[in-house]
């Protein structure tokens, strides 16, 4: 079931009423239950015996660790249980690469199930006893097919002890709704047919058009997955959640650490928690935590397919990150030598287009399916000659359509404005959650007009988005970037 | 609770009426744009048929219907008002079926007259947003006979319509209406000859037409179904005609069109009236594409279906 659709609206509909009609907060966790089972399930409901497989796995595993005798015994059952619970991706993953199809979500919900068996190893929660609780964590329908990423110790106590939304939740729950529904289909979408025009046959185009592609696809993406993550997020505010942020204004980084924990963050947490601390993280020396960086970086190439240019672009972005780390100190002292202070506004906006270039420029493998066509890409970029700029038209990325290249370029900049705004977004930190989005001036400045203008403004939103759904591929316009992985 | 659905209510009733509004808007300003262009001759069809009472034969499908059925004779021939509301295959068949729903009543005669292409996939599922909102124009009544379903379709062109207006406006172009249509949408075009050379590819008019293993998909049999259920609701019957084909246009076996005529039949129920093979006309009889008759065509393509109608007792039964 796709967010963007009749049939959400009206199903999220019957889950709030229903889920408000049950006053026993020890029983609201069923509706949880059931909306993920319908949710999942929509249009192949045979998927939803994998939802049950991995809560199973996981729901034993928990038990076991709880119950071990020793800790030898502990890190036994918890590897066991944890290797089993991600074998059902990586099987899948080795299934597509054969052609068969990756149910949509899996990777996102058997990483949010092998949270839980981190989350009872080390002590942060009691292994839970009650399955369809578990299975609600699981199927946790908001974030079920896409994402954030939540971890159990943050959203079990949740389901267990759940909260009515007051007022303003549900209001900004819904806002964060209408906002991401619009990114996607009048921003990410829009730029998704001028992408492709380069990428598709970058052979007939020249360095700046590259360029161009690679630095759109960034936003294309960026607004396809926070779009999104915004929609799951608003969605979990309006039934009580609290949920994980995903996106934290990346293109403001200064620095590809920093991106880095910008940019899907709950991947990145997993990462982190799963694969970068169990190898030693940082502890044990500095080559060994570049080695360890690289490791992450090289998994995450892979899980996102088959192809060597995943590889490559995981491979690329862990270099990228290792250079910068080896060369910080460097940059810092040259820094100040020359007298710049680090928090020049001239200086951070320079450095942010560095790491925005970067980070485009590494995305090309992303994009461009097959390392030849990146290659063709990155060596027009880095030909670039002055005379290309004359004869440069953005529009023809758009199909020569003036009035779509300026829709286009003018939401884009909204877009950036609007997440430019939120980046005071106020992230209440209890044992590492960084809550996403209780309060950002712009949302105060936003609630503090009348209600009617608030209502006018998301109308606006909402009716611009229904245009832009209707005015292509519905079932193209509504589908989600990172729904293939 | 209910503040927050107070909210939620507002503000989708002001995007309803956003939308409305521009619809409107784009749609009534400025009016008439398209009063020259052949589309827009429905409108005339649909208000002359609108305006029928009594038992009448509605016949609809593509341009072959415009550009093949003598009216006069057959209403002198049966006794019984015409409605030829068939003008463009370009509006996709859904719409111009759905017309039907205009005005049907008791004892009425529906006679579908599709081109060999209504068995595709699409051809009961989408509407062609630009021709149909070109022929409907400033009459938003004909909107609703676009079906729920397909609106999304009419949303996703408004702005593309809205651009088409402004580009028309500044060049009509030669009337292709008025000429063509009498006020009642009726055909008044002389056309003694046929306008068209060797059937050769590279013509705009090259158009063969292969059955060869097509079949009847299942959206098409699922709306004629369902449409053949609404016409005998309101007391009527349907049919399925053969339109008229350039014979040199018939480029495989021509069993294959008595088998897609067995499969209609057998998949969907709706009779079908006609032998396509009798339809087959030489040049002599057509006029500037493949299923447009000449005026002796039509003559011809009048009296065959005069004949199909007595033969299978459609006319006997509701006839005079």
């Amino acid at each position: 079931m796709n967010l963007i659709s009749l049939t959400f609206a009206v199903f999220f509909l019957l889950v709030l009423v229903a889920y408000r009609l049950v006053k026993n907060p020890d029983h609201k966790y069923l509706v949880m239950a059931a909306a993920g089972c319908v949710f999942y399930g929509w249009g192949s409901p045979l998927r939803v015996v994998l939802l049950f497989l991995a809560t199973g796995i996981i729901y034993l595993g928990g038990l076991l660790i709880e119950r071990a005798k020793s800790p030898k015994q502990k890190r036994g059952f918890f590897t066991l249980f944890f290797a089993l619970t991600v074998a059902i991706l990586v099987g899948y993953k080795i299934f597509n690469y054969r052609g068969i199809s990756l149910p949509v979500g899996l990777s996102f919900y058997i990483f949010q199930a092998a949270y839980y068996l981190r989350d009872v190893y080390r002590d942060r929660i009691p292994a839970e006893h009650n399955f369809l609780r578990l299975f609600a964590f699981v199927s946790f329908f908001p974030s079920v097919l896409s994402g954030p990423i939540q971890k159990a110790r943050y959203l079990l106590p949740q389901l267990a002890s759940p909260k009515n939304p007051d007022q303003e939740q549900l209001i900004h729950g819904f806002l964060l709704f209408v906002w991401g529904m619009f990114v996607k289909t009048c921003v990410a979408d829009r730029l998704s047919g001028a992408v492709a025009y380069v990428f598709d046959a970058p052979g007939y185009y020249n360095g700046l058009y590259h360029l161009a592609a690679a630095m759109l696809f960034s936003i294309e993406l960026y607004a396809d997955f926070a779009g999104y993550s915004d929609m799951a997020i608003g969605t979990s505010a309006m039934l009580g959640f609290s949920v994980e942020r995903n996106f934290d204004n990346p293109f403001l980084s200064v620095n590809l650490k920093e991106l880095w924990n910008r940019w899907h963050v709950s991947l990145n947490d997993w990462f982190v928690e799963n694969v970068y601390f169990p190898l030693g993280g940082s502890r044990k020396g500095t080559v060994r935590k570049y080695c360890n960086i690289m490791v992450v970086f090289l998994i995450s190439g892979l899980w996102h397919g088959q192809g060597l240019h995943f590889v490559i672009w995981g491979v690329v972005n862990g270099i990228l990150l290792v250079i910068g780390e080896l060369t910080d100190g460097f940059r810092r002292g040259l820094r100040s030598r020359l007298h710049i202070r680090e928090d020049a506004g001239w200086l951070l906006w320079i450095r942010r287009l560095i790491v925005f270039l970067l980070f485009s420029l590494a995305f090309i493998f992303f994009r461009a399916g097959t390392v030849e066509a990146a290659l063709v890409m990155l060596k027009g970029i880095f030909t670039i000659r002055p005379w290309m700029f004359s004869g440069f038209y953005p529009q023809q990325m758009f199909d020569k359509d003036n009035v779509l290249f300026a829709t286009a370029l003018l939401s884009v900049l909204f877009f950036l404005l609007v997440q430019y705004l939120r980046r005071g977004e106020i992230h209440r930190e209890e044992n590492g959650f960084k809550q996403h989005v209780l309060r950002s001036g712009a949302y105060r400045r936003f609630r503090s007009a009348p209600a009617l203008v608030q209502m006018l403004c998301l109308a606006l939103l909402l009716v611009l988005s229904v245009f832009a759904v209707c005015s292509g591929d519905t079932a193209t316009n509504t589908k989600f970037i990172y729904f293939a992985f | 609770m209910k503040k927050f659905a107070g909210y939620v209510i507002g503000t989708l009733a002001i995007a309803v009426l956003l939308i409305a509004v521009t619809f409107c808007a784009i749609v009534l300003y400025p009016r008439g744009v398209f009063s020259n262009t052949y589309q827009s001759a429905i409108q005339d069809k649909v208000r002359y048929y609108q305006s029928l009472t009594g038992k009448k034969i509605v016949i609809t499908g593509g341009s072959n219907c415009a550009y093949g059925i003598d009216e006069e004779a057959l209403e002198a021939a049966t006794g019984m008002q015409v409605a030829n509301l068939g003008l463009y295959a370009g509006f996709g068949d859904l719409f111009q079926t759905e017309l039907v729903k205009a005005n049907l009543g008791e004892g009425d005669i529906v006679l579908l007259a599709y081109e060999y292409n209504w068995m595709e996939e699409s051809a009961f599922t989408d509407i062609l947003s630009d021709t149909v909102m070109s022929g409907i124009d400033d009459d938003i009544g004909l909107y609703r006979y676009v079906p729920a379903k397909n609106w999304n379709q009419i949303l996703g062109y408004l702005f593309s319509y809205a651009e088409d207006k402004r580009a028309h406006e500044a060049n009509p172009g030669e009337d292709h209406h008025y000429t063509i249509f009498d006020t009642d949408g009726r055909m008044i075009l002389d056309r003694p000859d046929c306008i068209m050379g060797e059937f050769t590819e590279g013509e705009d008019y090259y158009n063969p037409v292969d059955l060869t293993g097509v079949s009847i998909s299942e959206e098409s049999v699922q709306y004629l179904k369902c449409f053949k259920q609404y016409v005998e609701s309101k007391g009527a019957s349907v049919y399925f005609i053969a339109p008229p084909l350039w014979e040199e246009a018939v480029d495989c076996d021509t069993a294959e069109f008595q088998r897609l005529k067995e499969e209609e039949e057998k998949e969907i129920g709706i009779p079908y009236l006609s032998n396509p093979e009798d339809y087959f006309f030489p040049r002599d009889d057509m006029y500037d594409t493949v299923y447009h008759c000449n005026n002796k065509g039509e003559a011809l393509r009048t009296t065959l279906l005069l004949q199909d109608l007595k033969q299978a007792g459609v006319i006997e039964r509701s006839g005079s």
